[in-house]
C-alpha cells in the first residue's frame, strides 16, 4: 500500500530528529537548516547564511530521554 | 497579540514548543521552549545563558524539585520577546538539567498570556492577557 505524502514527510522528519538526537539544531520556517554538536558552533554556521531568515534553536532530545512527564 | 503554534513532533509524541527571543548582554537568540503548566518556574539550558553572555551562577540560587530529585538552578531576569510583545521573564539556568527542552513555566510567563492547549489538533493558542495590562 502506498504511503500518503504527509505520512512520508512525517516519517522523514522523525528519522531526521532521531539522527540529530543530542545535537543543537537550527530551524527556519519549520525546517531544519543547520545542526552542530555545540550551540556556539551552530550559531557560527547560522550567522554565515542567515540573511533575513528567522531561525530558532533547540537541543534535540536524546533517544534515552524517552517520553517527557515534566 | 494572538498567535497559534503547531506542536513539535518527536517519536510519535507531540510537544507544545514555541519560539521565544532572548536578549542577553552579548547576544540575542531565538530558542524553542516547551510550555509547561506543571512547572512553577522557567528553566533553560545553561548553554543558552553562556551564549547570551550571562554567567549562570550569578543569579539567585534556587532548588528545583522534579520527579527524579532536586537540582540547583540560578534565577535571572531576562528580556524576552514573543511575537511582538517584549517583557522581562524570570528564567533559571541549571548546569544539572538533564532534559534537553527549555521549559517555560508559570512564573511569570503565564501571567502575561492566556494559553490554550488544543491537544486534539496539536496546536497551542497564545494571546495577550488584557487583564494583565489593566492591572499595570
Amino acid at each position: 500500500m502506498k504511503k500518503s505524502k504527509s505520512l512520508v514527510r512525517e516519517s522523514r522528519r522523525d528519522n531526521c530528529a532521531n539522527k540529530l538526537a543530542g545535537e543543537w539544531v537550527a530551524f527556519a520556517n519549520g525546517k531544519i537548516v543547520a545542526h552542530e554538536g555545540t550551540l556556539k558552533k551552530l550559531m557560527k554556521k547560522v550567522k554565515k547564511f542567515k540573511g533575513n531568515q528567522k531561525t530558532s534553536v533547540m537541543l534535540m532530545p536524546k533517544r534515552i530521554e524517552g517520553h517527557f512527564i515534566i | 497579540m494572538k498567535k497559534e503554534y503547531s506542536y513539535f513532533k518527536r517519536e510519535n509524541q507531540y510537544y507544545p514548543l514555541i519560539d521565544v527571543e532572548l536578549f542577553g548582554p552579548k547576544e540575542t537568540l531565538s530558542v524553542k521552549a516547551l510550555i509547561d503548566s506543571g512547572a512553577s518556574c522557567s528553566l533553560f539550558r545553561p548553554e543558552i545563558a553562556n551564549f547570551l553572555g550571562i554567567p549562570v551562577n550569578s543569579g539567585r540560587k534556587l532548588y528545583f524539585q522534579g520527579i527524579k530529585g532536586k537540582i540547583i538552578g540560578y534565577l535571572h531576569q531576562i528580556p524576552m520577546r514573543l511575537d511582538h510583545k517584549k517583557f522581562d521573564c524570570y528564567i533559571a539556568f541549571s548546569n544539572e538539567l538533564d532534559v534537553s527542552f527549555n521549559i517555560l513555566g508559570r512564573n511569570n510567563f503565564f501571567l502575561l498570556f492566556l494559553i490554550t492547549f488544543n491537544e486534539k489538533n496539536q496546536r497551542i493558542l497564545i494571546e495577550e492577557n488584557k487583564e494583565d495590562q489593566k492591572r499595570q
